[in-house]
C-alpha cells in the first residue's frame, strides 16, 4: 500500500507544490516585487499614506501567494492519502502536521521572520473547516480557487495595529509597516481598511463554498437518479425477458408429455428412438430456460463446448472473425451456468470489436488459460486502451463511451459475481485492453 | 382411479388427460382454481393435480381451499418454478409433491400411482391420533404419510444419502424430500455428513441417527 503510494506520480506532484511554496520565498521575496525599495522610502519619511496602503497590499498578496502552496499542497495530500488509505482522519491530521512544519523549514531557511503565530492557527483552523464542512466533494482547482481568498482575507488582520498584542503579524516587515502607520497617524485607516477587505474575502470564500458544495450535491443527486432510472430499466427490461422464457416451458411441458407417450403407446424401434431425440432436445431446451431464470444453475461444461457455444452465439450474421487462443487443454470441465457466461463474454466480445472498430489490423483474441488452479478467460483487443482513470469507473451501470446506455459491463460484473469469479483490467493506452474472468478453483476440474 | 386435473393450458390438459386416460384411470379437467374445486365438491377425486400460474385463482390459493374439503387426497403440483421458497409456499398450503415441468409419462404415471398408494396405506391403517397428525399438517405443512415414507426409507438404509439420491428412491420431487428432510433435522431425527467429491463442491449427505 505504502509502496503504490510512493510510486503515484499525483502524490509527487502534491509534495512537489508544497516544497515549491517553501522555495519561492527564494525567487519572490520582498526585494523582487519592489516591497523593500517601498520601505526604504516610507523609511526615509519621503512619502505618506498612499505609499504605505500600497506597501501593506503588496505585503498581504505576496503573504497569500506564498501561504497558498503550502496550505494548497497540504490539504490536497492529505485528501488524497486520507482517500488511498481510506482512513477519512488523516485528511485532516496531514495538514495540521505538514503546515507547521513548512512554517519551521521557512524559518531556519530564511533569515527573515515568517511568524507562524495566532494569526497561522487561525488560518488553519478555517482551512480545516472549510475540509470538513464540504467533505470534500469539491474539485481540486475550486477548493485553490476558495483558499485562496480565504488566506487573503485572513491575511489582513496581520496588518491590523490593535491586533499585535494577540500574535498577529509578528513578522518583520509587518511590524515595520504598522510602527510606520502609528507613526504617520494611519492607524484607524489601515485598521478600517484591512478589516473590510478581511471580511469581505472571508465571507466571499465562505459563499463559494456554500455554493459550489450545494451545486455539487445537486448535481451528485441527479447522477444517482439517473443510475437508479438505469438500473430500473435494467430490471424491468430482465423481468420481462424472464415472463418469456418462463412461458416457453408450457408449450415444452405438453411437447414432452405426448412425446413420452408416443414411445409408450408404439412399438415400431424406429419411433421409438425418435421420440428420445426429441426428449433429449427437450430437456437440453429446458436445461437452457433454466440457466437463463435462475443465476445459480450451473451445470459441469467443457471449455471447448464453452468456447463453441460463444463463436455461434456472437458470429452468425457477421464477417468479423474472433481467434481462440487456447493455453490450456480445452477438455478441462468448469461448473457455470453456460448461457449467462456466454452472454457475458459475448459482451466482452462487442465492446472489443467496438475498440478496434476502424482500426486496420484490429484483432480479437478469446484467450483460455489456467493459472495455479484457476481458469481466466479473457478477451483482449489492441485497439487504444482504456486509461486508468476510466477503468474504475467501467462497472459502473451506466458508464458508456458510446452513445447507448451502458449495461454490459454491469451485466458482466453480475455473472462474474454469480460464478465466484473475480474481474481483472490488463489495458495499456494506445496497445489494447484485455478483461479477464478469472474462474475460482472449485469451479474447475480437470 | 379418478384424477382432476386443474390447468389453464389447453394443451398441457390434453396431454395429462391422454396420459392418464393410457394408465386406464378416469380423468375431470378444469380450467382454473375455482372450477377445480367446484368439479372437486362434486365429484371428488383420488389424485388432484394442479397447475401453480393459472388466472382466477393460483395453484398455492387453490391447494389450500382443496385441502379445506379433504385433508387427504394427494395433491401433485405441477410448476416450471424450480425455487426451494416456491416449494415451501406449496407444502406449507398442503401440497402432497411436484412434478417439475416438462414432466415425461412414465414418471407421471408413477407418480400418480405412488401418492395414490400411499394414501390407501393410511386410509386403510388406524387413525391413531388424527389431532395430532394434523397439527404438524397444519402448522408446518408436513403430512405425517409423506414424512412416514421418506423416514422410512432413511431408517430402513441406514447410509447416508443426498437429497437427489433419496429423492430417486422414494419417488418424491426433490423439493418436497428437501423440505422433509429439513423438518427431519429440526427434530433431531437426521443428521447431515459433508462429502469431499473430486469435482465441484463438498456435498451435504443426510444419514437417520442410529437411536
Amino acid at each position: 500500500m505504502i509502496a503504490s503510494l510512493m510510486k503515484s506520480w499525483t502524490i509527487w506532484m502534491k509534495i512537489g507544490v508544497i516544497l515549491f511554496g517553501v522555495f519561492l520565498l527564494s525567487w519572490l521575496g520582498p526585494d523582487e516585487i519592489g516591497l523593500t525599495d517601498l520601505l526604504i522610502s516610507l523609511g526615509e519619511g519621503e512619502e505618506t499614506g498612499n505609499t504605505l496602503m500600497l506597501a501593506v497590499f503588496l505585503l498581504v498578496s505576496l503573504n497569500t501567494v506564498l501561504a497558498l502552496f503550502h496550505y494548497i499542497g497540504a490539504l490536497l495530500l492529505g485528501d488524497e492519502i486520507g482517500d488511498r488509505l481510506n482512513r477519512p482522519w488523516l485528511k485532516i491530521i496531514i495538514p495540521l502536521i505538514v503546515i507547521p512544519l513548512d512554517y519551521i523549514v521557512i524559518n531556519a531557511y530564511y533569515s527573515l521572520t515568517y511568524s507562524f503565530s495566532a494569526y497561522a492557527l487561525l488560518l488553519l483552523l478555517a482551512v480545516l473547516l472549510l475540509q470538513a464542512f464540504e467533505k470534500d466533494r469539491l474539485k481540486p482547482i475550486i477548493k485553490t480557487i476558495i483558499c485562496s481568498q480565504l488566506i487573503f482575507g485572513i491575511e489582513w488582520l496581520n496588518e491590523i495595529p490593535s491586533l499585535s498584542k494577540y500574535g498577529f503579524g509578528q513578522g518583520s516587515i509587518s511590524k515595520e509597516l504598522k510602527d510606520i502607520a502609528v507613526q504617520i497617524g494611519f492607524e484607524q485607516s489601515l485598521t478600517l481598511y484591512s478589516l473590510t477587505l478581511c471580511l469581505i474575502f472571508v465571507i466571499n470564500a465562505v459563499i463559494l463554498a456554500v455554493y459550489f458544495s450545494l451545486a455539487e450535491q445537486k448535481w451528485r443527486i441527479k447522477q444517482e437518479l439517473h443510475y437508479a432510472q438505469l438500473e430500473a430499466m435494467q430490471s424491468r427490461s430482465g423481468r420481462e425477458a424472464l415472463y418469456l422464457v418462463h412461458d416457453l416451458k408450457t408449450p415444452l411441458t405438453a411437447i414432452e408429455g405426448l412425446n413420452s407417450l408416443i414411445s409408450l403407446k408404439v412399438d415400431d424401434s424406429k419411433i421409438k428412438e425418435y421420440c428420445q431425440k426429441i426428449s433429449s432436445s427437450i430437456h437440453s431446451v429446458s436445461d437452457m430456460i433454466s440457466e437463463i431464470l435462475y443465476d445459480d444453475k450451473k451445470h459441469w461444461c467443457r471449455i471447448k463446448d464453452l468456447v463453441e457455444y460463444v463463436e455461434a452465439s456472437r458470429l452468425s450474421g457477421t464477417n468479423l472473425n474472433l481467434k481462440v487462443d487456447f493455453q490450456t487443454d480445452p477438455e478441462i470441465k468448469i461448473l457455470i451456468n453456460k448461457i449467462r457466461m456466454t452472454r457475458a463474454l459475448v459482451n466482452l466480445i462487442d465492446n472489443a470489436y467496438d475498440a478496434v472498430n476502424g482500426i486496420e489490423d484490429g484483432k480479437i483474441l478469446l484467450k483460455v488459460k489456467t493459472y495455479e488452479n484457476e481458469l481466466w478467460l479473457g478477451v483482449s483487443d489492441n485497439g487504444k486502451g482504456i486509461s486508468s482513470k476510466e477503468q474504475k469507473k467501467i462497472w459502473k451501470a451506466g458508464f458508456s463511451t458510446k452513445s447507448h446506455p451502458g449495461m454490459g459491463l454491469a451485466f458482466v460484473r453480475q455473472v462474474a459475481k454469480g460464478h465466484g469469479a473475480s474481474l481483472e483490467i490488463d489495458s495499456k493506452l494506445g496497445h489494447g485492453t484485455t478483461i479477464w474472468i478469472k474462474l475460482a478453483e472449485r469451479s474447475v476440474s480437470r | 382411479m379418478n384424477i382432476l386435473v386443474i390447468d389453464d393450458d389447453a394443451s398441457i390438459q390434453y396431454m395429462l388427460s391422454e396420459i392418464c386416460e393410457f394408465a386406464g384411470w378416469n380423468v375431470d379437467t378444469a380450467n382454473n382454481g375455482k372450477e377445480g374445486l367446484n368439479v372437486f365438491a362434486e365429484k371428488g377425486a383420488d389424485v388432484v393435480l394442479v397447475d401453480y400460474h393459472m388466472p382466477e385463482m393460483d395453484g398455492i390459493k387453490t391447494v389450500g381451499e382443496l385441502r379445506k374439503l379433504n385433508a387427504d387426497v394427494p395433491i401433485l403440483v405441477l410448476t416450471v418454478d424450480e425455487r426451494q421458497e416456491i416449494a415451501d409456499r406449496f407444502l406449507e398450503a398442503g401440497a402432497t409433491d411436484f412434478a417439475l415441468k416438462p414432466v415425461k409419462a412414465p414418471d407421471m404415471i408413477s407418480r400418480i400411482k405412488l401418492h395414490a398408494r400411499l394414501a390407501k396405506l393410511t386410509q386403510s391403517a388406524p387413525q391413531q391420533k388424527p389431532s395430532e397428525e394434523k397439527d404438524v399438517f397444519v402448522t408446518k405443512g408436513i403430512s405425517k404419510r409423506t414424512l412416514c415414507h421418506v423416514s422410512d426409507f432413511l431408517h430402513s438404509n441406514r447410509e447416508p444419502f443426498s437429497v437427489d439420491t433419496i429423492s430417486k428412491e422414494v419417488g418424491l420431487a426433490y423439493p418436497t424430500v428437501y423440505r422433509y428432510i429439513m423438518h427431519l433435522l429440526d427434530e433431531g431425527k437426521v443428521e447431515i455428513i459433508v462429502s469431499y467429491q473430486k469435482i465441484g463442491r463438498p456435498k451435504n449427505l443426510y444419514q437417520w441417527i442410529v437411536d
